[in-house]
């Protein structure tokens, strides 16, 4: 942990300096599964690029302000988290529309059939996770799909790790009730 | 607490196996409950081992790292030739102007000391008016020896950060209060906002303020906390006990000693003494000769070196306001009023002060 810490702090203050060698070492590290989390927001894949390549063009191009107090993984997920709201924000309208449609299709669906496979089972939680309140899902998403810690979770969303804890138990329960399994 | 929310808290922290002992009494007495209970725990289980998605593998196979790298390297390399952020060319403005101004004073045979001043405009808080933007995150600024930095905090509150210190600030400021930490020196010049007061907390001492300008000096090693004000009221507090409080009004010095916790109010009769660091002078009246010492120190970063034959020197006051020069410059005025002897290395950041 101390070696990794000491890592991430010297990445940074190589950027802050200015090498572009540390910032493509950023970008390969966690593009990818950044850009998966973004996708979580913003649906689509193309938009999850742009929004991600923006986040690290603003780390460049504010390098010389580029100070990290929490992790630096948490720094990054939490400019993501960000980045993809102000982009649904700036699409509101017409997202909104779309997602109301799907929302109420997959629920629907979903309460049809109760026997499940595997397969089917983690299909429809994910769907239903989809449907969460959005700090709920997040938290939901960075646990289950993503592996941080509650520890990182609450840096992320600058909440205590036991509301954390007390969301996802929400989330939980939400999914169950809807399963009915 | 309400059972039924409090249980699913527990449930969690059996998924991810972080039980205290009485969670897990309480787990066990709720399943005992009843089948209905045993279902919903199975049942969480499931979901939980059916949500462990790890692999994006079909995310991956659409994404082509080396063509997104090139566009973050093309855009990163435009913005570095020509259309630079509206900060960046601020930077490279006032570093601009700090060149015209050394050439200036060059000229006129002075010797200019070089302490590097970064300018650091961050946002922090969103105007209301405008849509909510959300920004990553900086929360520490940080000034080295020598150097010394100007802060926007986005509602209008100014902060200049005198050398060796450190602002902590949060991303965001709340709706209801807006919270500051200091290590080290600095002048504030605060935007009012009734709603939202502004409060400095530093090592023993809270300061709070509605709208007004001052200058706060707290570094680690200092004896006293000491605000003196400028324009407005401050309130000076105990961290300890926030009901003992001095309320400073402008033209006035507060004090806290930190060992015995003392509180201490005076009338300033020069300002400039203690905010003339901000246009680069340094200003001592009636100053201990230690407190001059690590004063420059900081202002130079340069290292101190005492052969003293007599510790009284370092009581001695000094009384001096000097334009900013070379540290050469400094410690000749400082020699002859002290009748000191000094001596400063080759690589000048080390000074020999004897008597």
């Amino acid at each position: 942990m101390g070696d990794l810490k000491s890592t991430h702090t010297e990445l940074v203050k190589k950027i802050r300096e200015g090498d572009k060698d540390a910032f493509e070492r950023l970008f390969h590290k966690y593009y990818t599964r950044l850009c998966v989390f973004s996708n979580s927001y913003v649906k689509s894949i193309d938009t999850s690029r742009d929004v991600v390549q923006d986040v690290y063009i603003r780390i460049w191009d504010n390098r010389e302000s580029f100070f990290i107090k929490q992790s630096l993984k948490a720094y990054l997920y939490q400019a993501v988290r960000n980045q993809s709201l102000n982009y649904l924000d700036k699409n509101s309208q017409k997202l909104r529309l779309q997602k109301s449609l799907t929302k109420k299709r997959e629920l629907e669906k979903s309460e049809n059939d109760i026997e499940l496979n595997t397969e089917e089972l983690t299909e429809k939680i994910w769907k239903l996770v989809d449907v969460l309140p959005e700090r709920r899902r997040t938290i939901f998403i960075l646990y289950r799909k993503h592996g941080l810690s509650y520890k990182e979770i609450g840096e992320v969303m600058d909440i205590k790790r036991k509301t954390v804890e007390n969301q996802m138990g929400r989330s939980l329960k939400f999914i169950r009730d809807q399963l009915d399994l | 607490m309400d059972y039924k929310e409090q249980i699913w808290a527990v449930i969690v922290r059996y998924l991810e196996n972080t039980m205290t002992e009485k969670d897990s009494d309480l787990l066990e007495k709720w399943l005992n409950q009843s089948n209905e209970n045993r279902r919903i725990l199975h049942s969480v289980d499931q979901i939980w081992k059916a949500s462990s998605e790890k692999s994006q593998e079909s995310f991956l196979k659409e994404l082509n790292l080396e063509k997104d790298w090139d566009r973050i390297s093309r855009r990163i390399e435009k913005t570095n030739s020509g259309e630079s952020p509206k900060r960046a060319q601020k930077f490279r403005n006032l570093r601009k102007r700090q060149q015209i101004m050394s050439n200036l004073l060059k000229v006129a045979a002075l010797l200019l000391v070089a302490f590097s001043s970064v300018f650091l405009t961050l946002r922090y808080a969103q105007p209301e008016s405008e849509p909510t933007v959300y920004e990553p995150v900086f929360k520490e600024i940080s000034t080295k020896a020598g150097e010394r930095a100007k802060i926007d905090l986005g509602d209008g509150t100014k902060v200049f950060l005198n050398a060796d210190s450190k602002l902590t600030v949060p991303d965001t400021f709340s709706g209801h209060e807006r919270v500051v930490e200091l290590t080290g020196q600095a002048f504030f010049d605060v935007k009012p906002d009734k709603n939202r007061p502004f409060y400095i907390k530093t090592k023993n001492a809270i300061i709070e303020v509605v709208g007004t300008a001052f200058d706060v000096k707290s570094y680690a090693d200092d004896q006293d906390v000491r605000v003196v004000v400028q324009e407005g009221t401050v309130e000076l507090k105990k961290a300890a006990n926030e009901d003992e409080m001095l309320v400073l009004n402008q033209g006035y010095l507060g004090s806290l000693s930190r060992d015995a916790g003392n509180l201490h109010i005076e009338p300033v009769v020069d300002l400039g003494v203690y905010t003339g660091w901000r246009e680069g002078r340094l200003v001592f009246k009636s100053t201990p000769f230690d407190e001059v010492l690590a004063h420059i120190k900081r202002w130079y970063d340069v290292d101190v070196v005492l052969t003293l034959s007599d510790d009284s020197l370092l009581k001695k006051e000094f009384t001096a306001d000097l334009k900013t020069r070379s540290v050469a410059d400094v410690f000749d005025v400082i020699s002859m009023s002290m009748n000191i002897e000094y001596s400063l290395n080759e690589s000048k950041d080390t000074v020999t002060v004897r008597n």
